[in-house]
């Protein structure tokens, strides 16, 4: 498949709203409120951060290419699907990214791994001399580290061996192959994504979401089952949400995928008042999260007009003077984003 | 020092036995405390040459080289093997990595240079605290202007090596002309050991081909990789044209691997391929000059030039990469009538125009006109002519045309060479040593050398496990 017609069923998300570009944003993961809505809004929230290297100019040629081809048409620069361009959008492959939890922190995971394999194996086989994969100078202290810290690394290879065992299983066996084949050992080097495109005669960009998919199928299992990775583990990056209570960044990580309070609801068991506790708490705390979804920009400012006015902060009193048209919940998600703002203007 | 001792350190240092030819004379005369002036062919261990006194003496050897990505290799190579108090101070670092490596100097052993570097008071000033045991100019054919890379900030080494208290100096070079020797003499003014060893590769075979034109080129190319798979380099002179041929034998043989290379890549990529090449998983490398510096793989069999370089030095250097393991080896150079036109388009580009000058004297703002050696020549002659000249803008314009006159004779040099019909071996070398030895295989086209006949033992070839259950048991040594 080209990278063009893997773009369309994205594009069809955002059909007549947003111009191309916004694609390209969302792919590069760009660090925008905007962005960032347009992921939840148009459910590309999988993509987002999954292609951060991508160029201004392989995306537009691909854009190009679907004009060309009679597939997409811009009106007014917003994307429109041609009806032949309708018969290609059914066919999805979304992989199984997971970009807006783990777009950020795939590639320093991947990279540590990559070092920590290549070292072992060079261990294993007392090479004691061999060039590191990556001249990142902090990604090979990191390893270096893990190598002081973590006695059994030392002695032998096996608890790598068995975690990476238990992480290949996860894949589908050409996921794996293609995986293997990046990883460098003492006695061979991993390919480049240029070279397993020619291997696997496609092009780069899709060998970098195919890697991308099967690193997130890996973050996504190692952190629901930390234990059984004591090694690995430890190469992820920590993130940002740690300061999130842990019951919020479950709600989190399935609002990321698109489902609604609502859903979420349902698929905890939980009250809804605790869901939307956690949505609250993310506001709060994640300066990137939007909150028009739950509030409009028109009542947010009815919200915040009467919050100057009113300094006793009492959610009922606030509730009356907006006559009771705006919900607790939507009044406390304003005060939740301006305490942000307030933290961000102090600290700033 | 006793011979014995010095491979006893060789062996702990660098894991070798004994010394390669031509280096140990050279290591001798340094510690002996001679300034040495030396030349050895690429790859026969020039570096050992420095690295191995530095690291038997307390205090630091400073080694002044223009070639950047050379030097974070050799202290990448050295940090491999153990040996850490190396450092480098190049343009690439920033004003705080600067200052952190000024700080820490009493801890390194050996520091590579850039010769810009050595233009700041403040580095002098750090160094001058410091116990200076050697000065080392690498590449020191630059400091002649008769070298086919002529660098003006060369000439000011004398200066910094009088500020440093003229320390023993070693200049070293892979190739350099009786020219090139008196010009590196003259300018530090000082006597000087002189140890220069041949350069010419008697396993190397020489041929060229002339075609009439690009398809006959690449019909020749194709016919050459049929005959076997073995490492080859494919030299190119752009980077656009390294990429589509690569493509084109891609496809043409489908079995082999094959892989570009050039300045414009990732650095992680281009690590990754320089790696492959060295572990004998890529067969053929397509690449420009920007590939090769600091590999050392023995075993590659072919260097094809498919664009000729801009002269004898970089030709020598180039296919010096081939055989390294003193087996049969082939260099084979493709010409199409006009090639020579890229090579005199670079040069132009190095060199300022009339207009050029005249605008910079006149203070005209050219700064995205000019490219870096531009620029870099401007600046020193100006400087250099400012209180000495009556009419700055002749001068320089003579100076200008000189240095164009030695480039232009450079790539006739390498025209004629490839036009000749006398024996390629002795033209080829006879301006850098007295006496070309004989071939140990077949010469060169010109001796009776036929490509149709070229043969070469079939030593397998390289097979990847593609298994991801079979490779991890591989990694991790389990069967
Ligand atoms: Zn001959």
């Amino acid at each position: 498949m080209s990278f063009s017609r893997w773009l369309l069923p994205r594009l069809k998300q955002i059909e007549g709203e947003r111009t191309p570009r916004s694609v390209l944003h969302i792919l590069r993961g760009k660090k925008s409120a905007q962005t960032f809505q347009d992921s939840r809004l148009f459910r590309l929230t999988a993509f987002y951060h999954v292609l951060p290297k991508l160029s201004v100019e392989t995306f537009d040629q691909a854009i190009n290419q679907l004009k060309k081809d009679g597939l997409i048409e811009e009106q007014d620069s917003l994307v429109v699907i041609t009806e032949m361009g309708e018969q290609f959008c059914q066919d999805d492959w979304r992989f199984e990214l997971n970009g807006m939890d783990y777009g950020a922190i795939t590639r320093p995971f991947y990279i540590r791994l990559q070092l920590l394999i290549q070292s072992v194996s060079n261990l294993i086989h007392k090479q004691t001399q061999f060039f590191p994969i990556t001249d990142n100078e902090s990604v090979q202290a990191s390893i270096k580290k893990l190598f002081n810290d973590y006695d059994p690394l030392a002695q032998n290879g096996d608890v790598l061996y068995d975690e990476l065992n238990r992480l290949f299983r996860l894949l589908n066996e050409n996921e794996a192959n293609l995986m293997m084949l990046t990883i460098s050992g003492s006695d061979q080097i991993g390919l480049s994504y240029q070279q397993l495109a020619e291997k696997w005669q496609t092009n780069p960009i899709m060998i970098e979401l195919s890697v991308q998919s099967a690193l997130h199928q890996w973050l996504r299992y190692i952190s629901s089952n930390p234990d059984s990775f004591n090694l690995i583990k430890q190469l992820i990056p920590k993130q940002e949400e740690n300061r999130l209570t842990e019951s919020a960044l479950v709600t989190k990580h399935m609002y990321n995928r698109g489902m609604s309070i609502d859903q979420i609801v349902e698929k905890r068991g939980l009250k809804p008042s605790t869901i939307e506790d956690h949505i609250v708490e993310l506001a709060m705390k994640e300066y990137l999260f939007s909150i028009r979804e739950f509030i409009s920009l028109e009542d947010e400012k009815r919200i915040r007009h009467v919050l100057e006015e009113d300094t006793t902060k009492r959610l009922r009193k606030i509730k009356e003077q907006l006559d009771d048209q705006l919900s607790y919940f939507q009044i406390r998600l304003v005060i939740a984003r301006l305490g942000q703002e307030k933290e961000a203007i102090s600290n700033g | 020092m006793v011979e014995h001792q010095l491979e006893h350190y060789l062996k702990t240092y660098f894991g070798f036995d004994t010394f390669k030819a031509g280096q140990q004379s050279i290591i001798e005369s340094v510690l002996a405390g001679h300034n040495t002036l030396a030349t050895l062919p690429t790859g026969s261990g020039k570096s050992i040459t420095y690295q191995l006194p530095a690291l038997l003496t307390t205090g630091i050897t400073i080694v002044v080289s223009p070639l950047l990505s050379l030097m974070i290799d050799q202290v990448k190579v050295l940090k491999a093997k153990g040996i850490k108090r190396v450092a480098t101070l190049t343009s690439l670092h920033n004003s705080h990595q600067k200052q952190r490596i000024l700080n820490q100097l009493s801890n390194v052993q050996l520091l590579y240079c850039s010769p810009e570097m050595l233009q700041q008071s403040q580095v002098i000033d750090y160094l001058k605290q410091q116990h200076v045991n050697y000065f080392v100019i690498d590449e020191a054919h630059c400091l002649s202007q008769w070298g086919h890379e002529f660098r003006t900030d060369y000439l000011k080494l004398n200066a910094v090596h009088n500020e440093l208290g003229q320390p023993t100096l070693l200049a070293l070079s892979a190739t350099a002309t009786d020219d090139v020797q008196q010009d590196i003499v003259n300018h530090f003014n000082l006597p000087f050991e002189k140890i220069i060893y041949p350069i010419d590769r008697p396993n190397i075979t020489l041929s060229v081909s002339h075609v009439e034109t690009v398809e006959e080129k690449h019909r020749q190319l194709t016919k050459l990789l049929e005959k076997k798979r073995m490492p080859t380099m494919i030299y190119f002179s752009s980077r656009m044209k390294s990429e589509s041929v690569c493509h084109m034998l891609q496809q043409q043989f489908p079995d082999r691997a094959i892989a570009f290379y050039h300045g414009g890549m990732e650095s992680e990529d281009r690590l990754l391929i320089q790696q492959q090449f060295m572990y004998d998983q890529l067969d053929v490398i397509c690449c420009t000059s920007a590939f090769g510096m600091g590999v050392d793989k023995a075993n590659i069999r072919l260097v094809i030039h498919y664009h000729m370089p801009s002269d004898l030095e970089s030709y020598i250097q180039e296919i010096g990469r081939a055989g390294r393991d003193g087996q049969p080896s082939l260099a084979f150079l493709l010409y199409q009538r006009g090639d020579e036109t890229l090579p005199f388009h670079l040069i132009g580009q190095e060199l300022p125009d009339d207009e050029m000058i005249s605008a910079f004297l006149q203070s005209v703002d050219l700064s995205d006109k000019l490219t870096e050696t531009q620029e870099r020549f401007l600046v020193f002659q100006t400087e250099k002519n400012r209180y000495l000249s009556n009419d700055l803008f002749l001068t320089i314009r003579q100076v200008r045309d000189q240095r164009l006159a030695v480039k232009k004779d450079s790539i006739m040099g390498l025209l004629k060479w490839i036009h000749t019909d006398q024996c390629r071996r002795q033209e080829l070398y006879k301006k850098f040593q007295e006496e070309v030895k004989n071939a140990e295989f077949d010469c060169c086209d010109q001796c009776g050398f036929n490509i149709e006949n070229w043969e070469l033992p079939d030593d397998g070839s390289f097979y990847i496990e593609v298994n991801w259950e079979k490779r991890l048991k591989e990694l991790f040594n389990k069967r």
